[in-house]
């Protein structure tokens, strides 16, 4: 599946490439400001309009006057027609390549707030944490805090999230989860961090993998599930019996010794019993704490920031009305993905049956300039669905669609255009 | 495949029936359902735009990241929508665009209507006027904030409402926000409900307006005021919301419960160790909730598992509980017994409130155990107990207004969604090619509305307490319906 997904991206990247190549051999020179886009097209003309970092160009391909408007994200740069060149202003943080760095104060570190929210292996997804590091170093970022607050999600997604926390983050940065809520697929991929600090109303747990009308996975892929979680229990330097009870219901207890470490048991032989057999543990920010499993409890960034034993952090990022810590461009990144893969996800059922219809209405056609009125409709609803599939491949996974079906799609829509 | 869900959306697909239409959806289409995907918790705070100038005719404009701009009047603003009255070729039409499609607002401004004022979207509705005394105002006499939250939980008392009273609320700098917790505990019909019915998965909902108190309101209004539960009835949902505040008082009359079903959520379905993750990941917010507040945990799971026995004692004049029977050698009274065989509640106990397989806190209850500070009946023995009787100014604010256009609002929307589904329905498609075209696009129109509404009032119309006209397809499937009208109109073409 991997592989076709690989397919579909280098396709699709092959024909996003050739359009770019054909539109920048077309564009012609006009006169007066120049805006130089990421694609690698330099188009000139009037800039009638500039806001945000966004512009509105009037300027002509061809011979042909074209009025058009690029997003800040589209471009690299701008030279205006009196020579001065200008970096797009955008309202978000400046990206990595060009982003200004403030010189550090000496004896603080920097840090800053990633959120992972809604469901793992869909929103919250081991991608844009990847992409972020390369903003992260050239920000010379100490303390990465990973706030979680999610339901859980896929299980396929963990092992990419353990390898992008465990190999990536931890090597780079002091990487520490911050739980609201970590349910599920979303503590056993937080799990491999050490420092862990919980909120208030904090719950991390309940980690039974499951399926369909809440049946149990099956044996091997339990097991595989156990195994996986031990590997990280050790990386994280938990206890596995915590993680065994999460998963499995197994009992829980511990004896606590002289030194106050705990000594943790799959039974209720210990002193203390922390959960019976048969339950799924989800432990509260009390009992985390009580246990040592977190390492503190904090509300807000100031009582974070006591608990990661600074007295002062740099936290990069703006103030935003009712939001509890500064929100940097990473964290903007990190909601912009978000936010796009949850609008492809509501739209995608409706985008699929207006796709299934069009081609209804296709084969219906008896005329074949209304047949290619429908054939092209079609090719539009089909080529957002394939946007998707590019983009989110865990999504579309999850909705069955393969490289074949796209192909037999393609091939369908060519065999309806003919006469 | 570890197939473990997304809490809000299993909330949604539990208490939403449009999850069944968009269901039906999915089978249409042949792939596998993900779940009704929930708005995020501050989605739908509704700021209203500022006064415009009578006879002030400088549009606003909305600037789109695709280049677009159209003009018009902002009507209202959120953190992630904005509602616009279009005006084309003098043509006005409501519409609500999502923030995340916007790259400015333009607005035109009374003042100077030649400067129009750009503002970037990326930081949501406007931050509140920096809040200022009321002008009547004892300097010295810290101000009390009172608001009522009556009616349906969820519905009634959601959070869009309660968002704007606490900006309200911001304008008098109050010491002290009283909520007076009244939640209609009844069906859909208004049939009171009896104590033992249960509602655990309104949690979700109790999660979505704590926040406003717990976390938003610090930030809204520069300081964290000492939040004050008065509880006349917290049943269902509601009775998860008071146990995130330390101070809470109870009427005489005073009931919290209505959460015990958390056992019986998914009956005997699939297998037993997955219903426990199920309950243990709920459980796991719900002891939050009591964590916040100071509560021990151990209330909320006598509160909502069947299967919990829970007992308790005073000692040193501080009630102390114990899982388990109880000693009557050490005075320990019983709580809940385990629900099962002959400790199961007869129809004698339940008829008189009286049943112990799950825990209803009454005001005597609540006093025992520490939960309540006192038991109080009107509003000056309150202020007593806070010991701010005779000192104390009572802020004049719009809470209740603000309430109460909330509901009328809802109101007004369900009987615009009958009007326009009916008129959908007798539109009918008929006629010469003129006439078929203008029906098409009436009916195109209208659905666009039913969508815009049922947009704005989604954090109601999500957990299926929006009333809906009979017949109306859910939204997933009025798009469908729109696509297929536009596809109707290819077709029809000569």
């Amino acid at each position: 599946m991997k592989n076709m997904l690989r397919r579909l991206t280098t396709v699709l990247a092959g024909f996003t490439l050739a359009a770019t190549m054909l539109l920048g051999a077309v564009s012609t020179a006009h006169a007066g400001d120049k805006i130089y886009l990421k694609d690698g097209r330099v188009l000139q003309g009037e800039i009638t309009r500039e806001l945000e970092g966004s512009v509105w160009l009037n300027y002509t391909i061809g011979g042909v006057e074209q009025k058009g408007f690029f997003a800040s994200g589209e471009i690299d740069h701008i030279e205006h027609d009196d020579g001065k060149t200008a970096p797009p202003s955008t309202p978000q943080a400046p990206k990595a390549d060009t982003a200004k760095v403030q010189p550090k104060r000496a004896g603080v570190p920097r840090g800053v707030v990633i959120t992972l929210e809604g469901e793992v292996g869909i929103q919250f997804a081991s991608k844009p944490l990847e992409d972020m590091i390369p903003w992260l170093e050239q920000q010379q970022v100490d303390i990465v805090v990973l706030k979680v607050n999610s339901g859980g999600g896929l299980l396929l997604e963990i092992p990419k999230m353990h390898k992008a926390l465990y190999e990536e983050f931890k090597p780079r940065f002091r990487t520490v989860a911050w739980i609201e809520s970590a349910i599920s697929a979303a503590a056993m991929s937080s799990h491999v961090l050490e420092e862990i600090y919980f909120m208030k109303d904090g719950n991390y747990g309940a980690c039974t993998g499951w399926h369909g009308a809440l049946q149990l996975a099956d044996e091997f892929t339990t097991e595989k599930a156990l195994a996986m979680m031990e590997d990280a229990s050790a990386k994280g330097n938990h206890p596995k019996e915590i993680m065994h009870s999460m998963q499995l219901g197994f009992p829980l207890s511990c004896n606590r010794d002289s030194n106050g470490e705990f000594h943790w048991f799959n039974s209720d032989e210990g002193e203390y019993l922390v959960n019976p057999k048969d339950r799924i543990l989800t432990f509260d920010s009390q009992q985390a704490t009580q246990y040592k499993f977190s390492k503190g409890t904090a509300d807000n960034l100031d009582e974070l920031t006591r608990l990661l034993g600074y007295p002062e952090v740099d936290w990069l990022g703006e103030h935003v009305p009712g939001e509890i810590f500064p929100i940097c461009k990473g964290e903007q990144d990190m909601r912009k993905w978000r936010d796009d893969i949850t609008r492809a996800e509501d739209d995608f059922q409706t985008n699929y049956v207006k796709y299934e219809m069009a081609v209804q209405n296709a084969r219906g056609s008896q005329d074949i300039k209304q047949r290619g009125t429908f054939v092209g409709l079609a090719r539009r609803h089909l080529a957002v669905i394939e946007r998707a599939a590019k983009t989110y491949p865990n999504f579309m996974l999850l909705r069955g669609l393969t490289i074949e079906w796209f192909e037999q799609q393609h091939q369908l829509l060519k065999d309806l255009m003919k006469p | 495949m570890d197939e473990a869900k997304n809490m809000k959306q299993e909330r949604n697909r539990m208490l939403a029936s449009v999850a069944a239409g968009f269901l039906a959806v999915w089978g249409l289409m042949g792939a596998a359902p993900s779940g009704v995907q929930a708005g995020p918790a501050l989605t739908s705070a509704w700021a209203p735009a500022g006064p415009r100038a009578a006879g002030d005719d400088t549009p606003d404009r909305l600037i789109f990241k695709d280049g677009r701009i159209i003009e018009g009047q902002v009507l209202e603003e959120t953190a992630t929508q904005v509602r616009f009255m279009v005006v084309v070729a003098g043509i006005k039409g409501e519409q609500t665009y999502s923030r995340s499609d916007i790259l400015a607002i333009e607005r035109g401004d009374p003042a100077d209507t030649s400067k129009p004022t750009t503002t970037p979207t990326t930081g949501g509705p406007e931050h509140p006027a920096k809040p200022k005394e009321a002008d009547e105002a004892n300097p010295d006499a810290p101000g009390v904030y009172v608001l009522n939250l009556k009616g349906k939980f969820g519905r009634d008392i959601a959070p869009t409402p309660i968002r704007d009273v606490v900006k309200d609320a911001a304008k008098y700098k109050p010491q002290y926000l009283v909520v007076v917790l009244d939640n209609a505990w009844e069906t859909q019909d208004g049939q009171e409900l009896p104590d033992f019915v249960a509602a655990f998965d309104q949690l979700f909902l109790a999660e979505d307006i704590e926040p406003i108190f717990t976390k938003e309101i610090k930030d809204i209004w520069g300081y964290q005021p000492k939040v004050v539960v008065w509880v006349k009835n917290a049943m269902g949902g509601a009775a998860f919301l008071p146990l995130n505040f330390d101070t809470i008082y109870f009427s005489s009359r005073g009931k919290m419960g209505g959460i015990g079903n958390l056992t019986e959520l998914f009956g005997n379905t699939g297998d037993a160790i997955v219903r426990e993750k199920q309950f243990s990941l709920r459980m796991g917010h719900a002891r939050g909730m009591a964590v916040r507040g100071g509560y021990d945990t151990k209330l909320v799971e006598a509160m909502a598992r069947t299967d919990y026995v829970l007992s308790y004692r005073i000692q040193n004049g501080k009630p102390v509980l114990v899982e388990g029977e109880p000693n009557p050698e050490l005075g320990e009274h019983l709580l809940t017994d385990d629900g099962e065989g002959d400790h199961k509640d007869d129809v004698k106990a339940l008829a008189r409130g009286e049943g112990n397989d799950t825990l209803t806190i009454n005001a005597k209850l609540a006093s025992d155990l520490a939960i309540s500070k006192a038991t109080v009946d009107d509003m000056d023995s309150l202020l007593y107990e806070l010991g701010i009787d005779r000192n104390h100014t009572m802020i004049d604010g719009r809470s209740d207004q603000i309430m109460d256009q909330w509901d009328r609002s809802l109101a007004s929307a369900e009987r615009g969604l009958r009007d326009l589904w009916k008129k959908f329905n007798e539109t009918q498609i008929q006629g010469d090619y003129r006439q078929r075209t203008a029906a098409r696009a009436t009916k195109m129109r209208i659905i666009r509305e039913i969508l815009s509404t049922l947009d704005r009032y989604n954090e109601v119309y999500k957990i299926g307490l929006l009333k809906l006209p009979d017949g109306l397809p859910n939204k997933p499937s009025l798009e469908v319906l729109h696509e297929q009208l536009k596809q109707d109109q290819m077709k029809d073409r000569p």
